[in-house]
């Protein structure tokens, strides 16, 4: 005797859910408004954090993971719709920026991605169906001292990159003593050039452009020397610039697959050694709810993923199905974009954050790396210097390249001092940047809305005989990401999912392989609590319990990654 | 009722007496101090000697225990940041409550002994006894579980459930030893010769397996399996860098994510004048020498892809491999190689190299040094020197002091069961080892026999291919000797016993031997039990602390050769020195300074992992000028990133202008092994 029975949600939460989901949210004061079009300092990001909590304050939370190295914060902003559970409760989406501070604009994505979401909440469907069912866990600017640095400071494309914090580069004994140096005081870093008699050069001018220096035939000599970037020897070791504020790259502090300074470069003397870093990882390691990860940076539109190091285990072949599936979207979504393995077509990243959330926590990983050229006029996959100038003039009026000014040096003598400005070419022009954001935000929204969807797609109840009976409940993910990943499954790094049913005695329990031929992987101890490891994507997972009992039973269904349920089973 | 039988109890017949459970437990750790007695011993020397003991609170663990670090400073002529210094520390493990008394010996013996003098006027000696303090008091627990775990509770078996599993104490004995549950699926049966202990049945002579085995405790969150999540967090023995084992969950989840692990490393890496560190735990470096515990490569000879980009840069194919040196060809002049003064090392780090595995050849030589010295200081005391020593494990405290922080590190375990006198057909044939192969000859070698190269080849998990014909014949032809083959043994984790295995191999015979004669309370003989699932079981075996503290009448008779051992270290540390400064008048105005400096110790200045790891500051020998006074040539500073002890040389040459009878300092800085500086005028005669 078979009997269908409904599965009902709990109904609270249903009603709260129906007079909530899907209206446009009334904001409590003027709702931030930021601007794409341009940079945004660290200042403008975090007074839109604090607009955004007020304006949604039950939707948001705003808190500080802790102190940086410099005297900021680590600041988190929680987005949760408060009417359908709470933040621990459902699938989290993990997005930060800036963790290296010179890539800019890594930030005003995230701040995109968050206006994004609140202006969109209730008008498109896709949108409030994700922000129903999903928290994100959101830190705009992961490294804020040296962001902040390199806005109002002189600085360069590259410079600040790392963390403040005091390192003997050049292990002389003297900590950060020779640094760049705004040399004539126009509040860029830029190069230093030098004309010297014929044949004591290895480069000459361009003989159509005198920006430009080219480098020399086989028969000529040379007139100038290119001596590097902008400063003096402040230490008189011999060198320039050799010993500049920081070291220690943040995104090769993560705690897995870390390695030393010998091995890698920039990293710290133990993982997570600095609290940029180790404040976000101590706070997630209490969120097994996290279940994807976008981390953004500059340059050169990639999508990447791990592994970061060839002697990282081999990822599962069904998690690089599924990461698969949305680095290739992400390719068509983003023009110019390529999706990539860090460590075999960049280079070899010990200690990346993509990496610790992956290899620690079993959570699904991207960082991209945002903005590409657009100067190769000639499309032959190259931009030539003399490309990168026609941009400048043609493109940006100039704004790009501070001409040569004549400075005096006190190593070289008489010197020029120019080049280009430090906010070009790793971050796009202002009337390119948003584009950027909003396709970036895209990919994210794609990656967000297939966090697993757990369901129940019915439960077929069969009498035996008496109070006696077999259940057959199937459990549903509509979504492509496993409700567990298999990384998170073959090394057991997060709990299996746990389903149970109360209100009868459960004599056996078991996983249906195939429900034909009566294949159920039966769980030896403790039936009443059956152990799950996942429900893999677009897939349904059918549960076996063999009860004793009548009327009511509850069914309740656990998965870290996707969420809890709840619902009602009827023996009749 | 539950039985404990002890040695008293059998003796007498005295079963189920209360007492005798007390006298059990006092027995065991008589002697020793726990947590409370180790802080206010501290406390005693700081009181007791307040000018050159600083006392201070590194760090909390995590059940909120201080972790204290005791610094000597003696008077003494250098000031102590100039000073070298030394590290001991102990119990990291948690369970080596032993390390914690030869520490707080040693401790003594800084402070008063008469051959510690100038170890007290020359070094600053930092102690800490009790790294795990949360480990620490449960040896003096009832029961008494042998845990290395920090005082919290994690998931163990992923049933969302934390910490529910633990270890019972079924038979009221006061400590967890072995269970045994006859079982038709159980693979072991008693060993006759050894009681109470256990042996796997040995088909081919027949032998059915009639038990399973495990340690004391029952299913109690009723999944099927026994003392499967204890109620103990991750170890701080295990959360160090050097080869981390990811996704074990005693490991804790990085390095350094442990408070107890974050402290002593915070606190060590402030402080760049540690020379040498000796850890008292589990293993014992001098004994057995440290082998790889893998996490690394070694580059010399493996080949790498070029990731796709770099490679066209290159004109390199990424579908191919190559070796470090035939990608560095083609990168060496590459522009961007040089505009950026790119080495192979940074090349190498592009490419994922990985990181040592092993000490460098002149850190191991030095470890040899040593360990012949504390051998003979092991014998004077009248101990046994032969017996084993464990290896320190994966992502152990240990190999972090000397893989990442770059001290010249080792491990010492201070007692371990001795080994028991030898049978009269064992005398003839020393067993053979990766120790005792590397100073054999290749004929001594092959007369062994193929037998026996069979049977070692096997112990130390050769791969098939290079069987004993393969390898006599390789040795034959002299494309192989002991010596390499010793080598490469170590390098692929052979030539020692890892801590488990000792465990397993102590735990047996000798350990059998040493309890029956000394500590015969330690010993339970089958005791039949009702489990909670109803099953029976029979508790058996041998308290497991005695394998680490054993009665402190033992114990005691080892620390005066430890700290002899430390003491010989201590003196054997670099110490650099100016040997020869000279001035020159080149003309009127212009001199020439010559300086000279060497390394006065035995121990070079850097280890070998320090030098490649680049830990510390290289020596810098260096000229401050007075006022007037220009340096025309010649560096700012001369370094070494490696100045060898006795026979290391630095030599730096400046020209200077400036008035006669102008001072100038010659100075020279190292992080860990001290300074020196001569103060000079610009005089014909130059010198001093």
């Amino acid at each position: 005797m078979k009997a269908k029975t409904s599965i009902l949600p709990v109904l609270p939460v249903l009603i709260c859910f129906i007079l909530t989901a899907g209206t446009p949210l009334k904001p409590k004061v003027t709702p931030p408004d930021p601007h794409f079009n341009r940079l945004n300092h660290n200042t403008v990001i975090y007074d839109a954090l604090k607009g955004y909590n007020a304006a949604y304050p039950d939707w948001t939370k705003l808190e500080s993971l802790g102190k940086t190295l410099g005297g900021g914060d680590t600041w988190l902003l929680t987005i949760n719709n408060p009417a359908t559970g709470k933040p621990d409760d459902k699938p989290a989406f993990y997005i930060d920026g800036a963790i290296h501070a010179n890539e800019a604009q890594s930030a005003d994505t995230v701040l995109y991605i968050i206006d994004f979401l609140f202006k969109n909440y209730g008008k498109l469907p896709k949108i409030t169906e994700t922000m129903d069912r999903a928290v994100f866990y959101i830190i705009p600017i992961v490294s804020p001292d040296s962001r902040v640095k390199w806005f109002d400071e002189p600085a360069t494309p590259h410079y600040p990159r790392t963390v403040q914090i005091a390192i003997d580069d050049d292990r002389d004994g003297a900590l950060d003593e020779d640094g760049f140096d705004d040399l004539n005081g126009d509040g860029e870093i830029t190069m230093m050039r030098k004309k010297v008699p014929l044949g004591q050069g290895n480069m000459k001018l361009h003989p159509k452009d005198s920006r430009l220096l080219v480098p020399l035939e086989p028969h000529e000599l040379g007139d100038y020397i290119m001596i590097g970037t902008e400063g003096i020897d402040n230490d008189g070791d011999g060198r320039l610039n050799e010993d500049t504020v920081g070291y220690i790259d943040p995104n090769r502090t993560w705690g897995y697959n870390w390695q030393p300074r010998y091995v890698q470069a920039g990293a710290p003397q133990y993982p997570l050694q600095i609290p940029e870093t180790r404040n976000i990882a101590m706070w997630a390691a209490q969120r097994p709810n996290i279940a994807a990860i976008q981390s953004f940076h500059n340059y050169g539109r990639m999508i990447l993923r791990g592994p970061g190091s060839k002697d990282e285990k081999p990822f599962p072949t069904e998690d690089i199905q599924v990461l698969d599936f949305f680095g290739k979207e992400g390719e068509k979504m983003m023009p110019g974009y390529n999706y990539y393995i860090s460590w075999k077509d960049l280079y070899t990243v010990y200690g990346g954050t993509t990496e610790h959330f992956y290899g620690i926590h079993g959570a699904l990983s991207f960082t991209n790396e945002l903005n590409g050229t657009e100067q190769d006029f000639d499309k032959d996959g190259k931009v030539s210097p003399e490309e990168k100038m026609k941009f400048n003039d043609q493109l940006t009026m100039g704004r790009m390249f501070v001409d040569w000014k004549p400075y005096k040096h006190p190593t070289y003598g008489d010197i020029e001092i120019g080049g280009y400005r430090h906010d070009t070419e790793r971050p796009p022009e202002g009337w390119r940047l948003e584009e950027d954001c909003h396709r970036n935000c895209a990919f994210v929204m794609l990656h967000a809305y297939h966090l697993p969807k757990l369901e129940f797609a019915g439960a077929d109840v069969e009498k035996l005989d008496g109070n006696l009976y077999k259940i057959y409940v199937s459990v549903r993910n509509s979504r492509a990401m496993h409700s567990r990943s298999y990384k998170a499954r073959r090394e057991k790094l997060t709990r299996p999912d746990i389903a149970t049913l109360s209100g009868g005695k459960v004599l056996a329990s078991g996983v249906v392989n195939n429900r034909f031929t009566n294949n159920i992987k039966m769980q030896k101890h403790r039936p009443e609590r059956l152990m799950v490891e996942g429900v893999d994507g677009r897939s349904v997972r059918m549960l076996y319990f063999l009860v004793e009992g009548k009327g009511d039973l509850k069914f309740n269904y656990d998965s870290q990654h996707g969420g809890k349920l709840q619902g009602a089973v009827t023996l009749r | 009722m539950r039985n404990s039988i002890g040695l008293a109890a059998a003796f007498f017949g005295l079963l189920q007496a209360p007492w005798l459970l007390a006298a059990d437990t006092a027995e065991a750790t008589r002697g020793y101090k726990n947590y409370a007695a180790v802080e206010a011993q501290l406390q005693t020397y700081a009181a007791d000697h307040g000018k050159i003991v600083k006392l201070e609170e590194i760090g909390k663990s995590a059940g909120g225990k201080s972790i204290w670090m005791m610094t000597v400073t003696g008077e003494g002529s250098v000031p102590a940041a100039e000073r070298p210094a030394l590290f001991v520390g102990a119990n990291m493990a948690g369970y080596h409550n032993a390390g914690t008394e030869a520490a707080l010996k040693f401790a003594d013996y800084v402070l008063t002994s008469d051959e510690a003098a100038e170890m007290r006027a020359g070094r600053v000696v930092y102690i800490a006894p009790v790294l795990n303090p949360d480990a620490h008091d449960r040896f003096f627990a009832n029961p008494r579980r042998l845990q290395g775990g920090h005082a919290t509770k994690i998931d163990r078996d992923l049933d969302g459930f934390f910490g529910e599993d633990n270890h019972d104490d079924l038979n009221g004995d006061g400590m967890i030893t072995k269970m045994r549950i006859e079982d038709p699926m159980g693979k072991m049966i008693p060993d006759e010769d050894n009681p109470p202990a256990m042996r796997s049945a040995d088909a081919s002579k027949g032998e059915v397996g009639q038990y399973k085995v495990m340690d004391e405790g029952d299913d109690n969150d009723g999944d099927g399996a026994y003392n499967e999540d204890a109620a103990a967090g991750a170890s701080p023995d295990k959360n160090f860098a050097h080869a981390f084992q990811y996704g074990n969950r005693d490991a804790g989840l990085w390095a350094g994510y442990l408070p107890e692990s974050k402290a002593v490393m915070d606190f060590l890496l402030a402080k760049r004048h540690i020379a040498a560190a000796v850890v008292f735990g589990p293993a014992n470096n001098f004994l057995s020498t440290p082998r790889s515990v893998g996490g690394g490569a070694d580059p010399g000879s493996m080949k790498y892809s070029v990731p796709t980009e770099p490679a066209r840069e290159l004109g390199l194919d990424p579908e191919q491999k190559y070796t470090l040196d035939e990608i560095w060809e083609r990168a060496k002049t590459h522009p961007q190689v040089v505009q950026n003064n790119l080495t192979k090392d940074d090349v190498a780090q592009f490419l994922g190299v990985g990181p040592a595995t092993k000490p460098t050849n002149d850190d191991m030589a030095m470890i040899k040094h040593f360990a012949e010295k504390y051998k003979k200081n092991l014998e004077e005391a009248g101990l046994d020197k032969e017996r084993s020593g464990r290896q320190y494990g994966k992502g152990g405290f240990t190999p972090w002091l000397y893989f990442q922080y770059g001290a010249f590190a080792v491990e010492l375990d201070v007692w371990g069961i001795p080994k028991p006198p030898k049978k009269d057909d064992e005398k003839k044939e020393e067993k053979l080892t990766v120790d005792t192969l590397e100073k054999m000859t290749p004929d001594q070698f092959l007369a062994l026999g193929k037998e026996k190269i069979a049977a070692f080849l096997k112990e130390n998990k050769v791969p098939e291919q290079y069987n004993a014909d393969v390898v006599m014949q390789a040795v034959k032809g002299g494309q192989m000797n002991p010596k390499a083959m010793a080598g490469m043994l170590r390098q692929m984790g052979g030539g020692g016993d890892a801590a488990e295995d000792g465990d397993k191999k102590s735990g047996s015979n000798d350990t059998l031997l040493f309890v029956n004669e000394h500590a015969p309370w330690a010993v339970v003989q089958p005791q039949e039990v009702t489990l909670k699932d109803g099953r029976k079981a029979e508790v058996f075996g041998v308290d497991p602390f005695i394998r680490y503290n054993p009665p402190y009448s033992h114990l005691e008779k080892c620390f005066g050769a430890h700290n002899k051992t430390i003491n010989q270290i201590s003196e054997a540390l670099a110490r650099v020195e100016l040997i020869d400064v000279t001035v020159e008048e080149m003309s009127k105005t212009i001199w020439r300074v010559k300086a000279v400096a060497t390394n006065s110790g035995h121990m070079a200045s850097h280890t070998g992992m320090a030098k490649k790891a680049r830990t510390h500051l290289p020596v810098r020998l260096g000229l401050k000028l007075s006022d007037g006074l220009t340096r025309l040539h010649g560096p700012k500073w001369v370094t070494s990133d490696q100045l060898n002890g006795k026979s290391g040389r630095m030599h730096g040459e400046w020209i200077l202008q400036g008035k006669k009878g102008a001072a100038v300092t010659v100075h020279l800085f190292s992080d860990q092994a001290g300074n020196d500086s001569r103060d000079i005028k610009l005089e014909a005669k130059g010198g001093r």
